[in-house]
């Protein structure tokens, strides 16, 4: 679908010893404890946990949002010092800018890079069209609905063709065939780029469907409690979506990220 | 604006895009309809307590329930308001002509006042919207808070004497007046604007690759639009009351010196005359304005 703009980068994104507190009302909040992590380049890693147990934390911890309590982020070596283009971010809650139109929100990354006229009106196009946006591209994000926002949110991140997007729960508000279909887009524009991905989700199922890597946090303070690769292919291609939950593999793999799960909300 | 018929993009199909935000000129028309009705009723609404308020009027000073040196009649208020605005002999019976009143009709003493306000909270927009930038977003509001907040809570009478003296009883000290009165509620409203700059959408816009300035320009500049606005409504209301006391001396031509002339003279058919064309001048301002506002701002309070 999108063609590769940049070469994205080959270096590894690393997470080593991060704790977070959150301080509230003078008390400290724990919201991470210790976590270590590579990601590797090119990696769709899938994180699931019960909610409240630090996911966007960790994701705002990797935009460069804030900074961490302890520990280290850090992407191709270099510590993360704040937020950076290379590190798209779709939002839990959409954070569209209602003085600008569908249209000119999604072109509004490659405005501010002076991308010039003739490939940004293309690639803004393409990704309207991706996201079924394309009637609605001079409305105003307000006159949308939550899904509609969303899916605008992510055209918005991936018109700016980012090496690694972190996307929380972007699906989250989509109807079932909807979502269904920008699974397969955003897979295809994965294998296409080769770009990093961490795609924070609740739903079981989508996380051991779209992710090369699953992992999945305990509850607060979250710590990684599953970290399964699950590259789920038959004779070196993906099968079909139906196909593939059909695979011994896929519905082990369903099994062991739901015990996880339920596993730390009821500690035996 | 809102189309009842937009779609959720439920029903959205695989590879499909999403439905039509066609959805019945019908509907729409409806709205328009429904809209125009509301406009009307509010029109007639207000339309009848003017004319409620001022048949009381009519009737208090007809019965003669007050003397008319404290409340002239209507009918006394319009001769006054009419004599202002043309040519008149002096007194009754005199063949000598003058112009207005204090040689200018009464419209040109508005034009003058408005255009001391303008240019008066025109510097209070040019001072405060960057000084409540830097005031939102560094150490210098810290710094300047208490000093705005000083300047805000002066009555404009206690001051104008200063402002006289140091800037002569010339235009400059009135327009000197005004713009005290109208800066610190627009400056005011512009760190109160900055300071609601929802973070995540700094945050949205740096992961999109901007630039220190360009934050600035695409996020909160217009994001805090909506607060400058109101600050700025504020403020030519703050400059309207000023006005009086900044035409106080030498305010020839000006609506508010000529309010004041007039008082000292005993003439409260000319003085209400007076404040009748301030109060609608204050009310038709500030409906172009508010439509500034929603021309500028459609997204108030929707997102
Ligand atoms: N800005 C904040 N201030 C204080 N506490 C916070 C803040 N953000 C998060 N927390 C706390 O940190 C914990 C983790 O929050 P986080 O948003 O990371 O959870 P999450 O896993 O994303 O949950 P969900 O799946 O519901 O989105 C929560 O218990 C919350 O109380
Ligand atoms: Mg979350």
């Amino acid at each position: 679908m999108a063609d590769a703009v940049r070469t994205p980068h080959r270096q590894p994104v690393e997470i080593a010893g991060l704790s977070h507190h959150f301080v509230v009302g003078g008390a400290e909040v724990p919201a991470l404890d210790r976590i270590d992590l590579t990601i590797e380049p090119g990696e769709f890693v899938t994180l699931a946990g019960p909610s409240g147990c630090g996911k966007t934390t960790l994701l705002r911890l990797l935009a460069g949002f804030m900074r961490p309590s302890e520990g280290t982020v850090s992407v191709a070596g270099e510590p993360v010092r704040g937020p950076s283009e290379e590190r798209g971010v779709v939002f839990q809650q959409a954070t569209l800018f209602p003085w600008l139109s569908v249209r000119r929100n999604v072109e509004l990354g490659l405005r501010l890079r002076k991308v010039d006229k003739a490939e940004r009106e293309e690639r803004t196009r393409q990704h309207l069209e991706l996201v079924g946006l394309t009637d609605f591209a001079d409305h105003r994000p307000y006159e949308l609905s939550g899904g509609m926002q969303q899916r605008c949110q992510i055209a918005r991140v991936l018109a700016n063709d980012p090496d690694i997007v972190l996307m929380d729960e972007p699906f989250g508000a989509l109807d079932a065939l909807t979502r269904e279909r920008l699974q397969e887009e955003l897979l295809e524009i994965w294998r296409a780029t080769g770009k990093t991905v961490l795609f924070i989700t609740h739903s079981v199922d989508e996380a051991v469907f779209l992710g090369s890597r699953v992992l999945v946090m305990s509850p607060r303070p979250g710590r990684i409690v599953l970290d399964e690769s699950a590259v789920l292919t038959e004779n070196g291609e993906r099968a079909a979506p139906d196909h593939l939950r059909a695979l011994p593999r896929f519905v082990e793999l369903r099994e062991a990220v739901r015990e996880a799960i339920v596993a730390g909300q009821q500690p035996a | 604006m809102t189309d009842t018929s937009v779609d959720t993009g439920a029903g959205t199909t695989a590879g499909g895009r999403a439905p039509q935000p066609t959805g019945g000129n019908g509907a729409a028309a409806l709205e328009r309809r429904a809209k125009r009705a509301q406009r009307l009723r509010r029109l007639g609404l207000h339309t009848a307590s003017l004319v409620g308020l001022i048949l009381v009027w009519w009737l208090v000073t007809r019965l003669e329930l007050v003397r008319p040196l404290y409340l002239p009649s209507p009918g006394a208020v319009w001769d006054a308001f009419v004599t202002a605005n043309t040519d008149h002999p002096v007194s009754e019976g005199s063949d000598r002509i003058v112009r207005g009143e204090q040689n200018y009709y009464l419209w040109e003493h508005l034009v003058a006042s408005l255009q001391r306000i303008a240019i008066g909270v025109a510097a209070g927009v040019v001072v405060g919207v960057p000084l409540g930038l830097l005031m939102g977003t560094t150490w210098l509001g810290v710094l300047l808070e208490p000093y705005l907040n000083f300047v805000r809570s002066l009555p404009p009478l206690a001051y104008v004497g200063l402002l006289i003296a140091w800037f002569g009883i010339g235009d400059t000290s009135k327009i000197w007046l005004l713009f005290l009165a109208a800066f610190p509620p627009i400056a005011v409203a512009t760190i109160s604007g900055v300071k609601g700059v929802r973070e995540d959408q700094v945050n949205a816009v740096l992961t999109l690759g901007a630039s220190r300035r360009q934050t600035l320009t695409t996020v909160v500049l217009p994001s805090t639009l909506p607060e400058v606005l109101t600050g700025l409504r504020v403020g030519v209301g703050f400059a309207w009351t000023t006005v009086v006391a900044a035409e106080i001396d030498n305010g020839i031509p000006g609506i508010g010196g000529l309010a004041y002339l007039a008082g000292g003279q005993l003439r409260t058919d000319l003085v209400i005359a007076c404040i009748i064309v301030i109060g609608f001048a204050a009310i038709a301002l500030d409906l172009g304005l508010k439509y500034l506002e929603r021309a500028l701002v459609p997204w108030r309070g929707k997102a």
